[in-house]
């Protein structure tokens, strides 16, 4: 069907989701850190990229990521789902949700919160790549 | 600029002053000082409006501050020749603009621009006594006459406005310098306290990840069990799957809840992002989900409010949702099978709007309704009659009810059910005057 990047730094979600993924047809490859992701994004070339949010090293590594993919011409073809446990709807003054969605901010094409229901992830996929 | 502007109308007050006084003085020498103080002023004025239009340094105003201040001395001390020098009080306007440079630039600078003021206001009355300039007496008093033939009265006079203007310029530089002192610590205060809190913020950030996490990925294996990623589940592992599933929810509300209070105690309302926001918008959607808890158990979720209506507030709406939610989620909780919940949304005259949630359910006993906004306080009639419920609910209702100037009231009746009221405050007027009804 299509090819998935998975980005994100913990190796049970990333099992869980491929696991679903990969039942669906889709064709998944994945990653525990977002450094060099434009690099990896421009070798692998996917059809779609999911993105954690936070990662040990910073915990918005997730936005910086989307912008750096942003500003490369070839990279910024590839549509960008953000999956994050931690959004607007949860009330915290960190929080963030779709209406953050931004050129300069959190240059993605969607917001998921985790955990996502199966259903949920494979529509939302079935939409950003339509 | 403003300080150009004061010295302007204190040299023009002393002048206007001369008028009625009987005194001789030379018309041409004070217009021509004032004159020239006028044009001075006028033409640093316009160089500042000039400079500063285009982006002044500092560094570029402090020296046409300078600039102004010794031309202005060079004018006052014509003004101080034409107007008898030790007969008159036209040394006090060097005073001003002593303590203007006291206040902006360093010690050093500022005693050796003291020490030139100085030097012009006594230069008149030194050329006077050599007889470089004719004496010049304003009010005919013996003592200028006096004063210009004695060397000592000269010299001591000079010395003794040096003295004056020393004592000024030392004065205002300790408090300038004291206030600078100030100054910087608060400075360095303040740059540690958002570096503190753009780390507490993402230290923040990283406790709700570790926090989360561990839970996200149980409830994600969850779904994969449950949606037969892994294979089909005999009935009992799927029982126990959906249990797992089950509590993992819990626990994630729980953090979530937990997380959020914390975040709501901390903050203060003059932080906060408020918008004007429609109340009902809010009541309806809220009541929406509630219907929706409640269908389990039948419990009727009802909206009374007036058609067509706006209900402005002033808050942060995922916060006012919260606030509503929390409120209306208990009374669902507690209500019996077959209940009816009711949400109403009343207009008050000259006041916000007010929201009552009602309910016919288990009630609160009188002697725990003090407590119900405690943090993980739970009624132990309300703890047999659900086993839901964190005890976080009411107390982050609470602390968004603080935030938002929310008059929050509670009645209850054991066996009989509990209202909550909520009396929201009036928002600020739009720009057009209007509050938005």
């Amino acid at each position: 069907m299509a090819r998935l990047l998975l980005v994100d730094d913990d190796p049970d979600l990333i099992d869980s989701l491929t696991m679903i993924l990969r039942a669906h047809g889709h064709e998944v490859e994945t990653l525990l850190e977002t450094t060099n992701l434009v690099e990896e994004v421009r070798s692998r070339s996917p059809d779609l990229v999911i993105l954690d949010v936070m990662f040990p090293e910073d915990p918005q590594a997730g936005f910086a990521a989307a912008r750096e993919l942003a500003k490369d011409p070839v990279a910024a073809r590839v549509p960008v789902l953000l999956l994050s446990a931690v959004n607007m709807r949860s009330g915290l003054a960190f929080g963030f949700s779709e209406a953050d969605i931004s050129d300069d901010f959190m240059p993605v094409q969607a917001f998921i919160e985790k955990p996502v229901a199966p259903e949920q992830l494979l529509e939302q996929i079935k939409k950003l790549l339509s | 600029m403003r300080l150009a502007g004061a010295l302007l109308l204190g040299t023009a007050a002393l002048l206007f002053a001369f008028r009625w006084m009987p005194v001789s003085v030379e018309p041409a020498l004070v217009g021509a000082g004032a004159a020239a103080l006028l044009v001075l002023d006028g033409l640093y004025w316009m160089h500042v409006r000039r400079r500063r239009a285009v982006g002044m340094s500092e560094r570029e105003l402090r020296r046409s501050i300078l600039v102004q201040v010794l031309g202005d001395c060079s004018v006052l001390s014509l003004l101080s020749y034409a107007a008898g020098t030790v007969g008159t009080p036209v040394y006090i306007l060097f005073l001003p603009h002593i303590v203007v440079l006291s206040l902006l630039f360093d010690r050093r600078r500022s005693l050796t621009a003291t020490l030139v003021a100085a030097g012009f206001s006594g230069a008149p009355l030194l050329a006077e006594h050599v007889g470089l300039l004719p004496v010049v007496t304003v009010f005919g008093s013996r003592f200028k006459q006096e004063a210009i033939e004695s060397l000592g009265l000269t010299v001591g006079f000079t010395v003794a406005i040096t003295v004056c203007y020393l004592a000024c310029w030392y004065t205002v530089s300790e408090v300038a310098k004291s206030i600078r002192k100030q100054q910087s610590t608060l400075q360095v205060a303040y740059e540690r306290l958002l570096q503190t809190s753009d780390e507490r913020s993402r230290a923040t950030l990283r406790a709700t990840h570790e926090l989360k996490a561990p839970f996200v990925a149980i409830k994600s294996y969850v779904h994969a069990l449950e949606g037969g990623y892994a294979g089909e589940l005999p009935s009992e592992a799927a029982r126990i799957v959906a249990r797992i599933g089950a509590r993992c929810d819990a626990l994630l509300a729980r953090i979530t809840a937990l997380l959020k209070l914390s975040n709501l105690r901390t903050l203060q309302g003059d932080e906060m992002p408020f918008v004007r926001t429609r109340l009902e918008q809010i009541v309806g959607e809220v009541a929406a989900e509630g219907r929706a808890i409640g269908k389990p158990t039948e419990v009727e979720v009802r909206m009374l409010v007036e058609a067509r209506s706006s209900y402005w507030v002033y808050g942060v709406p995922e916060h006012l949702r919260t606030l509503v939610a929390e409120v209306l989620l208990n009374a669902v909780r507690y209500s019996r099978p077959g209940g009816t919940v009711e949400l109403e949304l009343v207009r008050r005259p000259g006041a916000g709007p007010e929201l009552q949630v009602r309910d016919r359910g288990i009630g609160i006993p009188e002697e725990n309704l003090s407590r119900v906004f405690e943090e993980h306080f739970r009624c132990n009639n309300a703890a047999s009659h659900s086993s839901d419920g964190s005890g976080l609910g009411l107390a982050m209702v609470a602390q968004i009810a603080r935030l938002h100037g929310v008059d929050l009231q509670i009645e209850s009746a054991l066996g009989e059910g509990t209202t909550v009221t909520m009396r929201f405050p009036l928002p600020p007027a739009q720009p057009n005057g209007a509050r938005g009804d």
